[in-house]
């Protein structure tokens, strides 16, 4: 299964990269990004997040909503919805760990058409999941995390990183965790936008506790619609770490509000 | 009547809108025109706002290039979350004031 994924997965990978041109491109779609602009500022993002594992399925519908206090903060919230599906076990679904975040930017170089950008991304996650019954719909801890978020824009590509750190209460252990992203456009430009990106990520974060060392390569679409709608769809496919762990699926859109 | 005629003209000269051309750095992404598009035609007196995210460029015509000026261009170009470079009002008869 996971190796069909790869072998499926590489061509459409050097398509993408085979076709860089001289266009603007969108966020990725497993990374964070610096940008706290347009549809990263005064839009709504929301995604379906399906995980197939050897112990059941899991499904998250997320909503979050970025608010920009100015061109150097921004607040927001993300909302989880949570359906579990355990093997041998009742299914549950209801709220889970909520988050709010604050993204300070920290660095921009600007040149014609293209930035370099950094924020420091603060996250406080809330046990809001209840955890009364089997399967939890959250972790019953509270969680705290710092990253650095980097990204380098053109209007021919997109080259992203983000790295940091998150703790956790309860005596879980915390975690350290690193996303690198390319994304590029695969459609001429125009404005009013109207393209097909390209995100290729690799998502990896490692326990700090007994050090084990989860990588998955993550490549995904995005058809941007317009001046406010982007539809998104992305698979992530394990490489090391989650050996349980079969493909997650993700679906969704980012709408701009303001 | 002469002076009919000169008001007239004036009147017109007058109404003539102005095209300003605003160069903008890090225009890299087309969400982040949107916000540079809507923060400039939510300023009273402009219109016709066009970006180019090839070239960097923002155009649009003002009626009072005196109440949109210079120093307000850039404020807002800098509250979008970018960086001007020139700001160049272009009159049909090629009357332009640059400043780098």
């Amino acid at each position: 299964m996971k190796g069909n994924f790869r072998i499926w997965l590489f061509p459409l990978f050097i398509v993408g990269v085979a076709q860089v041109q001289a266009t603007a491109q969108g966020p990725p779609v497993f990374t964070e990004t610096p940008i706290m602009l347009g549809l990263e500022g005064r839009g709504i993002r929301t995604f379906g997040k399906f995980t197939n594992t050897d112990n059941g399925n899991t499904y998250a519908h997320i909503i979050a909503f970025p608010y920009n206090i100015n061109e150097k903060f921004q607040v927001g919230a993300v909302i989880p919805l949570v359906w579990k599906s355990p093997v041998g076990l009742d299914s549950r679904g209801g709220l889970g760990d909520l988050t709010l975040f604050l993204k300070q930017q920290v660095f921009k170089k600007d040149g014609r058409g293209k930035t370099l950008r950094a924020l420091l991304k603060t996250t406080l996650t809330m046990p809001t999941g209840n955890t009364d019954q089997a399967p939890p719909l959250g972790t019953g801890a509270w969680q705290g995390g710092l990253g650095l978020v980097t990204g380098y824009i053109t209007t021919a590509l997109g080259l992203y990183a983000e790295t940091g750190y998150r703790y956790k209460t309860n005596d879980l252990p915390g975690q350290f965790y690193y996303n690198l992203a390319a994304s590029v456009p695969l459609l001429p430009q125009q404005y009013p936008p109207h393209q097909i990106n390209l995100s290729v990520d690799l998502n990896g974060s490692v326990n700090t506790r007994n050090g084990n060392h989860v990588l998955l390569l993550s490549p995904a679409l995005q058809w941007i619609t317009g001046r406010k709608l982007l539809l998104e769809s992305g698979v992530q496919v394990p490489l090391r770490g989650a050996p349980q762990t079969n493909f997650v699926l993700l679906a969704g859109l980012r709408v701009l509000i303001f | 009547m002469m002076l009919i005629g000169l008001a007239t003209t004036a009147l017109q000269a007058q109404e003539k809108p102005t095209m300003v051309r605003v160069e903008v750095d890090g225009l890299s992404c087309p969400f982040c025109a949107y916000g540079l598009e809507k923060h400039f035609t939510d300023l009273d007196g402009v219109k016709d706002v066009v970006i180019d995210i090839k070239k960097g460029l923002l155009t649009f015509q003002v009626d009072d290039p005196a109440k949109i000026n210079e120093a307000l261009i850039r404020k807002t170009v800098k509250k979008a979350g970018f960086t001007p470079r020139s700001v160049v009002y272009e009159k049909e008869e090629k009357s332009d004031k640059t400043k780098g």
